[in-house]
């Protein structure tokens, strides 16, 4: 299949942009970590220009081309949207002219939405030009083309931008569809764009940069007055659309809040998070983090000897999950108790900690449950049926935690789901997680009791509807019945299994009923 | 033998629009009872077909009503099965062959490509037989039981293919197959054998060698057939009502060009979904044919979703990473209809 646009170098007026890479499919922004070159380095393709930090994960950004670094648009401690131009390279001999002609003030460039502002930086103001009212427009190449540009360059731009239906029909009705504003990808004109213009209702293009841009603030967009044909030979999806791909099963997760980015309001809670900035704009990762309640923030006494320090992105990253899960789903917990007399033993026998049991049991008994095999967005609940994503809670001790993914974790044994989770938890540790291993669970299981805990109230991880928690394994006098029927007092290893559940999904007897189910399962 | 009606079921009126509730499976069993039945020159040969019913149980209870003469066991041997079979339909009779497993054809691949396809260009003479061949994967059968290999025949002049997704379309289009006189592949599928359950006429039923609209949509166009058209309604389902429309191809030789183009025409935007390897699948003919035929009229570009090209996976957890899912349909018909 094709490959997303946001992967190949863009050509601007020579210079070859280098755009925030997208290091798998749900990465939506990264945070300039450090540069490693400097304007004037000559950089060969695929040499680190530089390194990215998205929520979680850290990756290097390879250079998409051979040449000389000719800006660096994006400091370092910014974060910018996936495709937002941070640097140019400039080839061998353009190098100097590129550098000069291009704008240097580059600061407000790629904060203001990415390539078509970038575009507009290097475009004249003089380009704008009135056109009249209707929806043809004069014949010949539109004031702004460049000079010499052939009927046949002219057609591949309009197709560019359209599609092939859209052309034919923009011109049986004597439109430019370059005058168009386009309701699909990345403005693009659509079949429908044009007929509606030919019915008169299409509203009409304030400029080429016009999708996406709903917050143009200079005016320059009165009705009649475009700004045409500005040669956008490679345009890139608007940087909030994500890229295209039909390969990957795994979509963006909106839910799940990126460092920094404004929190979107869920319903029935406040959005009281919006930060001063707004998404899409460059900020410094090192800016405070409103606090989540909105309120002022309460500075301690500066004479106790305490010493400050800016909490990591981490922490704000899971700050800001659980609040928000807290804030969302109506939290309950349900616990069992269960004798793991039996699971003591298998895991003895095949030299695995009890985690990989139980979630294998977990496994085989949410078929039963599938209601708690789901994730719920406020209006929907979807189901995964046999499919058990598993989130696996991993400390990384004070760092804090992440939950690395085990997909389809059904076709684990337990042997298996030992292996993985061992697999995700050192390379969570060792921070090379790739970004789609810590997304797209649909039930997560958290293991805090090899501390010693013996209860405790787990908080969901969103959009998911539950989360168990495997508490310490603690041997007890217990009641045991023999086979006879007969009781007497023994000491078993017991354990407390803590189901945090979402009351909006679903109600206490199923979350009830799937713990017995699991116990039942457990003891044998 | 004289024509009887068929009608099995004591319940059904017996009129011409009456129908049973029917595996896709019983209907290719109740398409060779009826077309049996209505002419003697139809006999079904293969591995295993007589008492035993078939590896799928498709010729089940054929042997008892039509003896061993029409219902014939064969060796392991394919080039036999279709070398008999082209004979056969060379001195006059209506041979309906068992490959049983569509994998396996490729050992009777000269019979069928180089002699029963060129026959009547060679000689005029007719080759009027049917290859049932049961395909496709789904259910965890590996390289050599689960493969669709339908491009193979469409590729060779001389052979019809048909891949029904319905039990009404499995009937109709065996029934029609046998009464052609062209040597046709009929691409069964499997997982759809047990899983798929509709409506069949009863008696006699022929369906044209045309696409069907399974859905009817206005901003794009999803082309599949067989087990891939239950998917692509699975997927066009998560839209709004009136936006996706799918096309059955139903027969992929001949290929409705007219169905697929004006359909096309209408949405301006087409997926097409292959379950087989996607190198020259049928799908990639459909996708040509789109480029060429309806470029000015198309809205976004021609997508195609299909296998790769790798043999399929026994593992299930693989398996279902190789072959197109109602999810991955969606994506790219949503990724489409926003394009």
């Amino acid at each position: 299949m094709s490959s997303s646009p946001t992967e190949s170098p863009v050509a601007t007026g020579g210079a070859l942009d280098v755009l925030m890479p997208q290091m798998g499919t749900s990465m939506v922004e990264g945070t300039i970590v450090v540069w490693r070159v400097a304007v004037g380095d000559r950089v060969r393709r695929d040499d680190v220009v530089c390194e990215v930090s998205t929520d979680k994960i850290d990756v290097e950004c390879p250079a998409p081309h051979a040449g000389v670094v000719a800006e660096i648009l994006v400091e370092a401690g910014e974060t910018v949207d996936v495709g937002t131009v941070i640097a140019r390279l400039a080839g061998d001999a353009t190098a100097e002219a590129d550098a000069a002609s291009v704008s240097t003030d580059a600061a407000s460039a790629p904060a203001a939405g990415g390539p078509n502002a970038t575009t507009g930086g290097v475009t004249p103001p003089a380009t704008e030009v009135a056109v009249p009212a209707a929806p043809s427009v004069p014949a010949g190449t539109p004031d702004g083309h460049p000079a010499g540009l052939d009927p046949r360059a002219a057609r591949r731009d309009v197709l560019r931008r359209s599609s092939p239906v859209a052309a034919r029909l923009a011109a049986e009705h004597g439109i430019d569809v370059r005058a168009l504003s386009g309701s699909g990808r990345g403005g693009r004109v659509t079949k429908r764009d044009v007929l509606a213009a030919a019915d008169g209702t299409a509203t009409r293009a304030d400029g080429p940069a016009a999708a996406g841009t709903s917050a143009r603030a200079d005016g320059s967009a009165a009705p009649g007055i475009v700004a045409p044909a500005a040669p956008m030979p490679d345009q890139a999806p608007a940087p909030d659309e994500a890229p295209m791909h039909t390969e990957s099963p795994y979509r963006p997760d909106p839910s799940i809040p990126t460092i920094g980015a404004a929190p979107t309001a869920v319903d029935g809670a406040p959005a009281a998070t919006s930060g001063p900035t707004a998404p899409g704009t460059a900020r410094p990762a090192t800016a405070p983090s409103p606090s989540p309640g909105g309120g002022p923030r309460v500075a301690p006494p500066a004479d106790l000897g305490g010493v400050p320090a800016p909490a990591s992105r981490m922490r704000r990253a899971i700050g800001d999950a659980v609040r928000r899960s807290l804030d969302t789903a109506a939290h309950c917990t349900t616990v069992v108790e269960c004798d793991m007399g039996r699971v003591e033993r298998e895991r003895r026998e095949q030299g695995l900690t009890a985690l990989p049991l139980v979630a294998r049991a977990a496994i085989e008994t949410l078929r039963a449950f599938p209601a708690l095999n789901a994730t719920f967005d406020g209006e929907t609940i979807t189901r995964y049926g046999d499919r058990v994503h598993l989130g696996i809670a991993v400390s990384l001790g004070e760092d804090g935690l992440i939950a690395p993914v085990v997909h389809d974790a059904q076709d684990l044994s337990a042997q298996g789901l030992a292996r993985r989770i061992r697999d995700l938890a050192a390379r969570a540790r060792s921070g090379d997680l790739h970004p789609d291993e810590v997304r797209g669970g649909t039930f997560t299981i958290t293991n805090p009791g090899a501390a010693g805990a013996l209860i405790a109230t787990p908080v969901i991880n969103q959009p998911q509807v539950a989360i168990l928690d495997l508490e310490a394994i603690v041997r007890r006098p217990v009641v045991v019945t023999d086979a006879e029927g007969g009781e007497s007092i023994g000491i078993r290893p017991m354990v407390h299994l803590c189901l945090g559940w979402d009351h909006r999904a679903l109600d206490g007897l199923y979350a009830a009923q799937f713990l017995t189910a699991l116990r039942g399962r457990l003891e044998g | 033998m004289t024509a009887t009606p068929a009608t099995v079921d004591p319940t059904a009126a017996g009129g011409p629009t009456a129908t049973r509730t029917m595996t896709y499976l019983q209907a290719i069993t109740d398409a060779l009872r009826t077309e049996m039945r209505r002419d003697e020159r139809v006999f079904v040969l293969g591995e295993d077909v007589g008492a035993f019913g078939g590896a799928f149980k498709a010729t089940d209870g054929l042997f008892a009503e039509f003896g061993a003469e029409r219902v014939q066991d064969t060796p392991i041997a394919e080039a036999a099965i279709v070398g008999t079979s082209v004979g056969a339909a060379l001195a006059g009779l209506r041979p309906v062959c068992e490959v049983q497993f569509a994998d396996f054809v490729a050992t009777g691949f000269d019979q069928l490509v180089n002699v029963a396809g060129k026959m009547h260009w060679r000689t005029g003479l007719a080759v009027p037989m049917v290859l049932r061949l049961p395909s496709g994967g789904g259910f965890a059968g590996g390289p050599f039981h689960s493969q669709n290999p339908e491009a193979w025949f469409m590729h060779a002049p001389g052979l019809k293919v048909l891949a029904p997704s319905t039990p009404e379309d499995a009937k109709g289009l065996l029934s029609a197959a046998i009464r052609d006189h062209n040597p046709v592949c009929l691409l069964e599928h499997k997982h759809l054998y047990r899983r798929t359950k509709g409506e069949v006429p009863v008696g006699e039923h022929l369906t044209p060698f045309t696409a069907r609209t399974a859905r009817a949509g206005e901003e794009l166009t999803i082309v599949a057939y067989g087990a891939m058209l239950h998917l692509a309604l699975e997927a066009a389902e998560r839209f709004e009502d009136g936006r996706v429309e799918v096309l059955d191809l139903r027969s992929l030789v001949p290929l409705d060009e007219d169905a697929i183009l004006a359909s096309v025409r209408r949405t301006g935007k087409v997926l097409i979904v292959d379950e087989a390897n996607e190198t020259c699948a049928a799908g990639a003919q459909v996708a040509a044919l789109v480029a060429d035929r309806a470029f000015s009229d198309l809205d976004g570009p021609v997508r195609r979703l299909a296998a790769p090209d790798v043999p399929i996976p026994f593992s299930p957890g693989l398996e279902q990473a190789v072959l197109p899912t109602a999810d991955r349909i969606a994506e790219a018909a949503r990724e489409l209809l926003a394009y």
